[in-house]
Formats: C-alpha cells, structure tokens, sequence
C-alpha cells in the first residue's frame, strides 16, 4: 500500500497517526466478524471433537469418558449396516446425482436460454423458481404430487399399477423420489450460474469460429465450456458440498423422523443427537466425520480444481 | 429444415421441463380451492368450482401473521448483521494491510467449507448453557449469521478490490480515516453487491428450518414460517385442501419477489 511503503522503518515502529487509524480501523471493523464465526462456528467444531469422546445425553457435565467409542460404534460392522450405512450410501446417491444429473442439466438448459430474448427469459424464471421456496414448502408439495391416494400422480399409480402405491413409504423407490425433488428445486440455481458466465463469453470469439466453419456443437465444446469454466467450478462446488448438508428436503418429503433408509448424514447428527435417540457423543462423532470429509474434499478441491481461481487466493493489492 | 427441426426439439425440451417445474406449484395453488373429494377426482386442473373459505380462514388467521412476522424479524436482523460484519471484515482485507490478515481471511472463508449440520448440537449447548437464549429469535440469527460470513466476505473483498484505488487516495489527503471511508464512501458505493448477498441471504434466512426446529421449543408464537408449516401440517395430517392453501399462502410472497424482481430486471 503507498502510504505504508514511504514511511521508514522506524517510524512505522512508532505509533504515528497513520498508524494509530489503520490499527483502530483494524480493531473496530474486523474483531465482530471474528468474535461471531469464532463462537458459532469454529469452537461448535471443537465441542463437537470433545463431546465425541464422551458418553453424554445432553444435559450435566461431561464425565464418562469413551475414547474412540463411539467412533469404533459408528463403523463396527452390525451398527454401521444399520444406521450409519444408509446416510453414507445415501449422501453419496445425492452427491452424484447432483453432479451427473442435476448439473449437465442445469448446462444444457444454460446453453438453451443465455441468449436475451423474452421467451428465454420467461423459461429461466420459472426454471429458477423453484430454488426460492423453502425446502419444507418444496417437501410438502411433493408428498401431494406423489401420494398414492390424493396425489397428482394417484391416477398414473392407478393405471400402470393397478393400485394405489406410496413410493414415499416405499423402502426401494423412496429415496429416488427425493432426489428428483433434489434437481427439481436445485437445477435452476445452477442454470443461473452458468447463464451469467455464458453472457460474458465475447460474441467476436464465437463470430469469428462461425466464420471459420465450426459448428455449433464445436464452438460449444471448444469455446463456450472453456470459457465458463470458472462458473462451472464454482457451481460444482457449491452441488458438492451442498449434498452434504440434505436436511430440510428429507423432513419435509418424509416427515419429522424418517426411517433409516431415507437418512443422510444431516439427519443422522439430528436424530442421534438432538432428536429420538439423544446420544450425544454418537452424534457428535458422526459430524466430527462429516466435518473431516468436508474439509478434505474441501481444500483438495480449491488447490487441486480451482488453482489459480481458488476463494483462497491471496489479495491482489494486500 | 434441419434448423426448425432443431428449434421444434429445443422447444419441446423446455416446455416439458418447464411443465416438470409448475405443475407441483399450480397443482399446489389450485388444490386450496378444492374440497377433498374435488381434489381426489381432479387433482391438478382448476377446480370445478373455487371455494375461497380455506384460504380466507387461513389470510384471517393470526397464527399466520405470527409466522409472517417471526419470519420477517429473523431475516431482518440476520441480512442487517451479514451485511455489516461482513463488509466491515472484508475492508480490512482489501484496503488495509496487517500482518496475518491472509490468515483471518482463510479463516473466516472456514465456513464455506463445511454445513451447519456439522456444529448444530454443540450450538445448541451454547446457546442453552452460555447465552441463554433458548427460544428467541436470536438463537437462530447469531448461527445464521456466523455461517452466512464467508461467503459474504469472499462476494464483498472481489467486489472492494474493483473499486477504484485514487479514490481511496484522495480520501486519505483529505484526512478521512479507513473507518470514515469506510462508511462513507464503501458502503455507498456497493449497493449492488449489497443488494445480491442481502437478496441471497434473505432467501436462505427466510426458508431456515434447521436452526429454528432445533433453537426453539414447542411454542408457537415464536417459530417462523417452515416450522409453521410441519406444525400446520401435523395438525391437518390428510386434510390435503387445507395444508395446499397453507402452503401456497407460504409461497406467495416468494413468487411474487421473483417476478416482481424479474419484471424490474
């Protein structure tokens, strides 16, 4: 900064005036930032590290010591095949469904609509739509669409099946019907992302690949993609680590406390911990593991995918 | 004729995509207009015909205001602090230079990286044991926020950094401090990154249901919107008219932002 790089040495030592306004801007302007995720989001994590060692049922101090306990239960055979199974396979069908489906897309609708015309824009509104309401809302509605007897889909049901059928009770089937609420609600935010970066790509670069002869699927492949790849990044990452955090959908589509083939890892830390089974340390295990898996996937992903583009990178002026 | 084959497919495609987004929300609206028996023979189309008795039961309803405004007050104070705190954090970054301020940046960006759900039960506890304030609105709006921080300081810093450079220059011959500049220059001059995060922060703020189901006991006075929303339709189990109507007058303002934000573009 050029106010600091004419000062000498010495007299940055000593407390001038430019000094003394820099440090209380410093002092007033950051530490209710630091203070707040300091207190809700970093110490929660230790917290959650201690009480994971523990036995604990959320009330009283911390006394029964359990070392890696709970840890060791989360991943001993019997236990895991019944509970902590289902939310790992099941967090996993929703990570890839929103990368393999939910976001090519999200691309091709993109690569539809990015043009300025009002027919476009009214599709991208109601494709986007649905991201605004509440998961819960997003749920609800959806227990109607597909309910055996009074739904939308009864008659379909009805037809192909003889019968009234509840996929939403229906251990096999239940959890697709989640995941295609899943791209349902989230497609359009993503379609959004892309859109902004496709308008930036130069209309000259695309001309002049006209002129040279490409084709369209060529100046999609070789132009369009390359040069949205940040928006695409961008967007991945957010479908990754947003199918860690599937909590409300599940409620909503399944109800308060959901059987173990519907839970993800959200709804695992909420039932073990807060909800039915109150068992704090299982639960506190279970998002000190999911806390891991973020992180990991996390940083591995910024300096590995971004790079360059990383949220990490360093100021350009400081 | 290849090419209007190509528009006929494109156009299909979005159509039908376009029908797979609306029919749940217009089978939702209209399905508040029906009777029971009306709904099971009709479930999608109009109704035959409008009955307007549930949804004015449930406009009249002063446990919907309530939801309303609980809603409202909570969303309020969390978009205010998101945009404060985290526009006055990342100033720091990109018109100041400290030692470890790299460090306090990364930091804070800790929280893109990770969900609510990971620190949800020890929030819990301190809010319980600590703060005391279980069952207020501010156990939900001090998580939300602290959460909401990293990316609003990521959105705020890129934006800052834009800014013209002389103008921070000038500012400082004429003797006006960082924290002067800050408020009278910086924050005038983001309204439109302000208006994005708030806008973003509002939605996410207003559709919570975590946080409130978790923060607050069983009285109603105090939930919010989503909670509303289970509890109404715990009430009404298969009274699908009424629990539609109650959904749909959740929607409402949500659609009407969207198209009232489209429209103005």
């Amino acid at each position: 900064m050029a106010s600091i790089s004419t000062e000498t040495k010495s007299a940055r030592r000593k407390l001038s005036p430019g000094r003394i306004n820099r440090l209380s801007a410093i002092l007033i302007l950051l530490p209710p930032a630091v203070l707040l995720f300091t207190v809700f989001v970093i110490l929660p994590v230790f917290g959650a590290g201690l009480v994971s060692l523990y036995k604990y049922r959320g009330y009283g101090p911390l006394i029964e010591f359990n070392g890696l306990n709970n840890y060791i239960w989360i991943f001993t055979k019997r236990t895991f095949n019944a509970f902590f199974e289902p939310a790992l396979r099941n967090t996993a069908l929703l990570l890839a469904t929103s990368v393999f489906l939910q976001l090519p897309l999200a691309l091709l609708c993109a690569l539809m609509l990015y043009k300025e015309s009002f027919i476009n824009n009214l599709f991208r509104l109601i494709i986007f739509l649905p991201f605004i309401l509440s998961e819960i809302a997003s749920g609800l509605i959806w227990t109607f669409m597909l309910d055996g007897r009074d739904g939308v889909l009864a008659p379909v049901y009805q037809k192909f099946l003889g019968a009234p059928y509840f996929i939403l009770a229906d251990k096999t089937w239940g959890f697709a019907a989640l995941l295609l609420v899943l791209i349902w609600k989230y497609f359009g935010y993503h379609m959004i992302i892309y859109i902004a970066g496709l308008q930036a790509v130069p209309k000259e670069l695309l001309e002049s690949a006209q002129i040279d002869g490409a084709s369209n699927l060529q100046s999609i492949l070789y132009i369009k993609i390359p040069l949205i790849s940040y928006a695409i990044k961008i967007s991945l990452f957010f479908a990754i680590l947003g199918s860690f955090q599937v909590f409300d959908l599940i409620i909503g589509l399944f109800g308060a406390s959901p059987p173990e083939a519907f839970q993800t890892f959200a709804t695992f830390i909420y039932e073990w911990g807060l909800s039915r089974r109150q068992q704090y340390g299982i639960a506190s295990a279970a998002s000190i593991i999911l806390f891991l898996i973020c992180i990991v996937t996390g940083f591995a992903y910024q300096y590995f995918v971004m790079g360059d583009q990383s949220v990490f990178r360093r100021s350009k002026r400081a | 004729m290849n090419k209007y084959l190509g528009y006929i497919f494109k156009y299909t495609f979005l159509s039908v995509l376009a029908l797979f987004v609306l029919v749940p929300v217009f089978a939702t609206f209209m399905g508040g207009f029906k009777t029971n028996g009306g709904l099971r023979i009709n479930p999608i189309g109009f109704p035959k015909e409008f009955h307007f008795d549930i949804y004015r039961e449930i406009i009249g309803s002063a446990t919907t205001w309530r939801y309303a405004l609980n809603s409202l007050n909570i969303a309020f104070f969390t978009v205010v602090l998101v945009l404060l705190l985290a526009s006055m954090a990342a100033f720091t970054f990109s018109h100041i230079k400290f030692a470890g301020q790299n460090f306090i940046y990364s930091y804070l960006l800790l929280g893109l990286m990770f969900p609510l759900a990971v620190a949800i039960v020890p929030i819990f506890t301190i809010n319980n044991t600590f703060l005391h304030i279980f069952n207020t609105h501010w156990a939900i709006i001090l998580p939300q926020v602290a959460f909401g921080l990293g990316s609003a300081v990521l959105f705020f810093r890129g934006f800052f950094e834009q800014l013209p450079y002389e103008l921070f220059e000038a500012a400082r011959v004429d003797g006006i401090g960082y924290v002067g500049f800050y408020f009278r220059f910086i924050l005038p001059l983001s309204t439109p990154i302000l208006a994005t995060v708030g806008v973003l922060t509002l939605v996410s703020s207003w559709n919570s249901f975590l946080l409130p189901l978790i923060m607050l006991g069983t009285d109603k006075a105090v939930h919010p919107w989503p909670l509303g929303l289970m509890n109404y339709q715990g009430e009404f189990t298969v009274d699908w008219p009424r629990i539609l109507a109650f959904i749909s007058v959740n929607l409402a303002p949500a659609v009407a932002g969207l198209t009232g934000g489209a429209v103005k573009g």
